[in-house]
């Protein structure tokens, strides 16, 4: 049986996948962090990361502006979060917070306090950005940003022909709703990357911790506690399938609010010790201070004790705390514990015992901390397993994703579900469910509308994702209105809405009427065309996309020419070394006058790499090269001159 | 009668209660198995689509494992290399695979589908789901708007016979104490007394053992007695639709041309007639068949009862 099924898949894996790879010639996988973000590929079915510039295996999800003139310097990553103290206004770090939100949620009205840039609410209600120098952009901007950050770091990984990268499979927190879902989805939209699916982080993460593992077959608990969001998704993994029983979890709570509550306690300690002095509206001093927190909350899970020491915070004045593991789980176990119910909930709606579960996977940088670990141990009964990278599963994942979309993985899938209730209003405010929470995505349900009135011509339905029983305490997704029913007594019309959730989890919705148009109808006899309208849209409208697009079509050939200068600067650098290692191999046969002549053209040279690199002077590559090639030449010649030599005194011998 | 014509109505009510029963998740199962069928066949059931051949035998087990099983094949990631329309069928259909994984794995559901499954699913008609043998095709309709109908009629028809029966009595009644100045008791002298109604011109005889006559001027002077009694209080089976209708039918089309003909004659005897053509007992009331007596309808749409010739020539 099982010799028959390889031997079907290799007759058939050549041809499918031929031409399915022409559709997708390389799907990337992006994990979009809140803190951090990594790209990954499949390669020969194994999934890799792919490492940026400066060779980490992450980068900062951080976008910072300066104004230049006229134009914007933007810096994304690690060099964003280097001038991040010096420029804290304008540099933006965990804005997927911040996407698909309102600007009145509750949630954004928290972090309106605790980071150092602008929040403000855009015309729809969203909550949007602003820089000092008045720049606007929505967080759907930043993470677009980022993720051409991640397509470009893909990009100087692979080989030519992989090139360009078009596809990609992003990631989302498994609890995400549509609005969130639908902004992050857009983000690739502005940057000419075509995100052929928004996957859960936990299901990516169990995807690169079960594939092609047959004896991990099971049923797998992901407790994934990121930069931002928290996660716990209960999957049963049989035989390549990936069925994902229930998700559940919380938007805004992550390695932030630890981050926040340690950045107060060292403010609050540093007020006590100075009689008072408060340095919570010094920008900069806050922006030094939550590094410093970061770095040892991260320290901390290494080791029992750190100190804290950040000089000249102000004036004269330096701080200099510390801080132990103990003092740290305490001060956090009320973050800590808003992870139990959660996970309460899933295990109940998966149906399933904690002694169910085979095992527990831990995904999210938090999830390093050991009282973290502690309390999942306790709650599971069960050592948590360290089969998978806690930074790096969620991107490998997405790119399993990615391979199987394209055809590269075959034996694999994915059955995931919607985190949500999706629902519309009844009389009275009151939330009727349609579609319930952790129903396999794609999902359909159709729902018979009429009138309440006669020859009423138009209804509205208002639909929304939440688990709470009156509508006001969900989310809105659209208030959807049908319009041009043919007139007639009330309860007749025949409207069938369609309510579907997509494999990203994106809602969609549409109307068919089954009544016909009466004779006297000015609609008699032309197709039934109750439209549908979205009212009260969230995220980006159609012109700010165009736009969006434009202006980064426009960057796109700046950067297509930056990029040719990088590229001579790279060859040129090259031959540099190659030369300089040659001189060290040669050097002692050759003429001094000679030796020297060629190391000072390699300074030269190296001097204009330089200035390329730092994009102070943009030098001609033509002159540049003409250079390379002089000083090439000379090392040859040099090169030459000695193996004659060495010939000539070969033969005296 | 009446007890029969209940019945039929509580069976109409129940069976259409029975309809209204149906929760939003049994009538999810009906339009998600008519969806199966059309895009399948119709020999299709949610297990043999899932290769179930145990069908409703099988454990929730074998389902998850069938159901993943098809998942794999059928999931729309499989599809992305496709056509756009290839791409679409594929979604639907797995929308409909997940939904009958759903049904399946959960015990209730799956209940009522089993249910379903065994006795048989009702179909669609219209806007709504009936089973075929609940709804009321032509002839049902017909029957049952002819139970209505006849059951209004016939109720309708005794009470419009009670109060004719009344209105005639308090009539004879107010002629009566006119007629005797003002009191119901008959006068001593043993006289008839005679009455103009001065609005309508009718004259009135009242005897003196009660019986109250009306002049009927248009035809010689001749009294005709006006009695309650005439009035058939419990109208039997032959004067309900439920009779009358199929009978009318029957007379006018098979029976015309046969002598299967049925007797529609309706037989009533007034009980309290006092029966004249007895002088050695006259005051007694006898049972005793009579024909029937003339149908006079009066102008204001009441129906009297003449009495039989025989009788009213012999006053």
């Amino acid at each position: 049986m099982l010799r028959a099924i390889l031997k079907t898949r290799a007759t058939i894996t050549p041809s499918k996948t031929k031409a399915s790879r022409s559709l997708h010639p390389s799907v990337i996988g992006i994990d979009l962090g809140t803190t951090n973000s990594a790209v990954a590929i499949v390669e020969g079915g194994e999934a890799r990361i792919l490492e940026n510039d400066e060779g980490g295996r992450t980068t900062p999800s951080i976008v910072s502006f300066t104004r230049h003139g006229e134009n914007d310097d933007v810096l994304v990553g690690l060099a964003a979060r280097r001038q991040a103290a010096i420029n804290p206004e304008n540099t933006f770090f965990a804005t997927k917070r911040l996407i698909g939100r309102k600007f009145e949620d509750e949630e954004v009205q928290r972090d309106l306090a605790n980071v150092p840039y602008k929040i403000f609410s855009h015309s729809n209600g969203d909550a949007w950005l602003s820089t000092t120098f008045g720049r606007k952009m929505s967080p759907s901007e930043i993470s677009a940003l980022i993720l051409k950050k991640m397509k470009e770091v893909a990009e100087s990984n692979l080989p030519n022909d992989k090139l360009p990268v078009k596809h990609a499979v992003v990631t989302v927190p498994a609890y995400f709703n549509d609005a969130q879902r639908s902004a992050t989805k857009n983000s690739g939209k502005l940057v000419g990357l075509d995100v052929l699916r928004v996957v859960n982080e936990p299901t990516a993460a169990a995807l690169a911790y079960g594939i092609d593992k047959k004896q991990k077959d099971g049923i797998v608990a992901v407790f994934d506690l990121g930069g931002g969001t928290f996660d716990i998704s209960i999957l049963d993994i049989e035989d390549g399938v990936f069925e994902v029983r229930a998700t559940n979890g919380n938007t805004h709570l992550g390695g932030e609010d630890f981050d926040i509550l340690l950045l107060n306690y060292i403010l609050d300690t540093f007020k006590k010790e100075n009689n008072g002095l408060d340095i919570s509206n010094d920008r900069q001093a806050v922006q030094r201070i939550r590094e410093a927190a970061e770095k040892a909350k991260i320290e901390l899970s290494h080791i029992k004790e750190t100190e804290i020491n950040i000089p000249f915070i102000t004036k004269d004045k330096h701080i200099n705390i510390k801080l132990t593991e103990d003092e740290l789980d305490e001060m956090t176990l009320h973050l800590i514990n808003k992870t139990l119910d959660p996970v309460k909930r899933c295990l109940r709606d998966a149906e399933l015992k904690i002694k169910d579960i085979d095992e527990v996977i831990l995904v999210g940088g938090m999830t390093r901390m050991p009282k973290i670990r502690k309390v999942v141990e306790e709650l599971f009964n069960k050592k948590p397993s360290t089969a998978v990278n806690p930074d790096e599963a969620v991107a490998l994942g997405a790119a399993i994703q990615g391979a199987v979309l394209s055809g590269q993985i075959r034996d694999v899938v994915l059955l995931d579900v919607t985190p949500l209730s999706l629902g519309i209003e009844t009389y009275g405010g009151i939330f009727s469910p349609l579609i319930p929470r952790n129903s396999a995505v794609p999902v359909k349900k159709e729902q018979i509308f009429s009138t309440a009135v006669d020859n009423q011509t138009g209804v509205e339905i208002r639909v929304y994702q939440g688990e709470r029983s009156l509508v006001k305490d969900n989310k809105l997704i659209g208030n959807f209105k049908l319009a041009n029913i043919p007139a007639g007594p009330k309860g007749s019309p025949q409207i069938a809405v369609n309510f579907e959730i997509d494999a990203d989890g994106i809602i969609n919705v549409s109307a068919t009427d089954r009544t016909p148009y009466p004779e006297d109808s000015e609609y008699y006899n032309k197709p039934n065309s109750v439209s549908i309208q979205v009212a009260g849209e969230t995220g980006l409208s159609e012109e700010e996309v165009k736009k969006i697009i434009e202006e980064s079509a426009k960057n796109k050939e700046r950067d297509a020419e930056l990029r040719k200068y990088y590229e001579h600067a790279s060859r040129a650098d090259i031959i540099c070394t190659d030369t300089e290692n040659a001189v060290l191999q040669f050097g002692k046969f050759m003429e001094s006058s000679e030796k020297e002549s060629i190391n000072n053209k390699v300074e030269a040279i190296r001097v204009k790499i330089n200035d390329i690199r730092e994009n102070t002077t943009l030098h001609d590559p033509a002159l540049l090269n003409k250079e390379v090639t002089e000083m090439q030449e000379e090392c040859l010649s040099a090169i030459r001159k000695v193996s004659i030599k060495q010939q000539e005194e070969q033969t005296k011998k | 009668m009446r007890l029969a014509s209940f019945a039929v109505f509580a069976f109409v009510a129940l069976a259409f209660v029975s309809a209204a029963q149906w929760s939003p998740q049994d009538y999810e199962i009906f339009s998600l198995n008519d969806k199966i069928k059309k895009d399948l066949g119709q020999e299709y059931s949610f297990y043999s689509w899932l290769g179930l051949e145990q069908g409703p035998k099988a454990t929730t087990k074998e389902i998850t494992k069938a159901y993943r099983k098809l998942s794999r094949t059928l999931h729309p990631d499989k599809y992305k290399g496709s056509s756009r329309k290839e791409r679409k069928h594929a979604e639907e259909r797995f929308q409909r695979l997940s939904l009958v994984g759903n049904i399946l794995r959960d015990v209730s559901l799956r209940k009522r589908y089993d249910y379903f499954l065994d006795k048989g699913f009702p179909e669609r008609r219209g806007t709504g789901y009936y089973y075929s043998k609940f709804r009321p095709g032509f002839i049902a309709t017909v029957f049952i708007v002819f139970i209505i109908i006849g059951t209004f009629h016939f109720v309708g028809l005794t009470i419009n016979r009670r109060q004719d029966f009344k209105r005639i009595a308090d009539m004879k009644n107010q002629v009566k104490s006119q007629a005797w100045g003002g009191s119901l008791i008959a006068p001593n002298d043993g006289s008839d007394r005679r009455l103009t109604n001065e609005a309508t011109g009718k004259t009135f005889v009242v005897k003196n053992d009660g019986s109250v006559f009306v002049v009927d001027t248009d035809n010689n002077d001749e009294l005709i007695e006006i009695d309650e009694h005439d009035i058939n209080v419990e109208p039997g089976f032959k004067e309900s639709l439920f009779f009358k209708i199929p009978v009318y039918i029957w007379n006018n089309t098979v029976g015309k041309f046969t002598s299967l003909s049925v007797d529609t004659t309706i037989v009533y005897q007034n009980q309290h007639k006092k029966i004249f053509e007895l002088p050695d007992d006259d005051k007694k009331k006898t049972k005793k068949k009579t024909q029937r007596g003339n149908k006079i309808e009066l102008p204001n749409g009441k129906v009297v009862y003449g009495r039989p010739n025989g009788t009213r020539n012999r006053k």
